[in-house]
């Protein structure tokens, strides 16, 4: 089943969406800000990544870019996961590659779950 | 009159109406500004604050969603997880919701609080030992150094208790494995008593002695001296570190409640030294 790393420095957060995304029989492995996150990425080539904004050490958008710019990482999907809805924010994340942009506040964990599914089946253009 | 002269008295009392006009409008220009700049700091305040309380209530709602989608879920090792989560968040917004009042309360010249005859020395190590766990968890050792076992004194017992959570949590936040904090406590008379970590005896001038001063000391990272004079505002606060959510309003907690027994608080800090910060605490009301 499909690897998940969910890179978010809320500890809570981070529990709650593993708990889902392993009920979906995903594996989720876990990184609490964006350089252990980056590190991740190289050391465990998820399928997915689920990214939060607002951490320690490397925010979201700057851990985006630097995905995107690896030769070796660009092609992994990145939702942004986040409870930051500012407009700015959201064209500066799909102008730097995020495949989508979720607000934590709008969406269940479940609907989490089923956006990860439909990203992973969706056909990389 | 003659007419150049009468042209010319006329323009000089047009200029002269026209200069105090002048002032007013440039007056009115800045007080715009600076209202502008305030109303954007509160703006940044007030978006931290939601943020900062969205995170727990995300947690909540979305752990109920689940137990409410697989009715199975609270029987299950993940389930008793999730209610654990579900009561830390809690206590976090709870925790937030009281700092926010405590602020309202101090700035609103409401914040009381009720003194009676009680031992420092007792409040000091009842903290130290309650922190201890914590700080062991983290390899970093907590020390009472007092002279004097009793240390008596006239305060609130309770808050006297909150500014020394708020210190030591920021403490051994700040501080790395291996470290150590350090709790003194002793009367001071004069100013020449007055021997602090960075500064010479006598060179701090502490109002309303005789007093307590009371020092937690941290072998931590050290504040950065562009920040120090933010430290005690709430607009500059509401931080996470590394996964830990807060108000970070600790510190003007702290101060409101010292200034209320009529005391100082205030801090020396060096960058890879450590910060130390020191709070009075008078005898004589």
């Amino acid at each position: 089943m499909a690897k998940i790393l969910l890179v978010d420095d809320d500890n809570a957060l981070r529990e709650l969406y593993a708990v889902e995304l392993s009920s979906k029989h995903y594996t989720v492995i876990e990184a609490p800000d964006g350089e252990q996150g980056l590190a991740k990425v190289k050391a465990e080539k998820p399928d997915l990544v689920l990214l939060d904004i607002m951490m320690p050490k490397l925010d979201g958008v700057a851990t985006l870019t630097r995905l995107k710019q690896d030769p070796e990482t660009k092609s992994i999907p990145v939702v942004m996961l986040t409870n930051f809805g500012q407009e700015n924010l959201v064209q500066q994340a799909f102008s730097s590659g995020a495949t989508d942009y979720l607000l934590k506040y709008k969406v269940t964990p479940a609907e989490m779950a089923e956006k990860v599914g439909q990203v992973l089946t969706t056909p990389s253009p | 009159m003659d007419l150049p002269i009468q042209v010319a008295y006329f323009i000089l009392l047009i200029i002269l109406a026209l200069i105090p006009a002048a002032y007013l409008l440039h007056r009115e220009k800045k007080l715009n500004e600076a209202q502008k700049k305030m109303e954007l700091v509160h703006d940044d305040f007030t978006a931290k604050l939601v943020h900062e309380l969205r995170a727990p209530l995300t947690v909540i709602r979305g752990a109920t969603d689940m137990f409410l989608q697989d009715s199975t879920l609270v029987a299950k090792d993940q389930g008793k997880e999730l209610l654990a989560t579900m009561r830390h968040s809690s206590e976090d917004m709870l925790s937030m919701v009281n700092d926010l009042l405590d602020v309202y309360k101090i700035e609103a010249g409401r914040f009381q609080i009720i003194k009676t005859k009680g031992s420092l020395a007792d409040v000091i190590h009842d903290r130290a030992v309650f922190f201890n766990q914590l700080a062991a968890s983290k390899g970093i050792t907590i020390s009472v150094q007092i002279d004097d076992h009793n240390l008596p004194g006239n305060f609130d017992r309770e808050r006297i208790s909150q500014v020394f959570n708020n210190l030591l949590s920021n403490a051994i936040k700040f501080t790395k494995e291996g470290g150590r904090i350090i709790i003194s406590a002793r009367p001071i008379n004069t100013n020449q008593d007055v021997s602090l970590r960075f500064t010479p005896p006598g060179q701090f001038v502490v109002n309303n002695l005789p007093a307590f001063l009371v020092g937690v000391s941290d072998t931590g990272e050290g504040i950065d001296p562009g920040k120090m004079s933010d430290l005690f505002s709430k607009y500059k606060q509401l931080h996470q570190i590394d996964g830990q959510k807060g108000s970070g309003l600790g510190l003007v907690i702290a101060k409101g409640i010292v200034e209320s027994h009529g005391g100082q608080i205030f801090l020396e800090s060096r960058p890879s030294e450590g910060t130390t910060v020191y709070f009075t605490l008078p005898l004589v009301s």
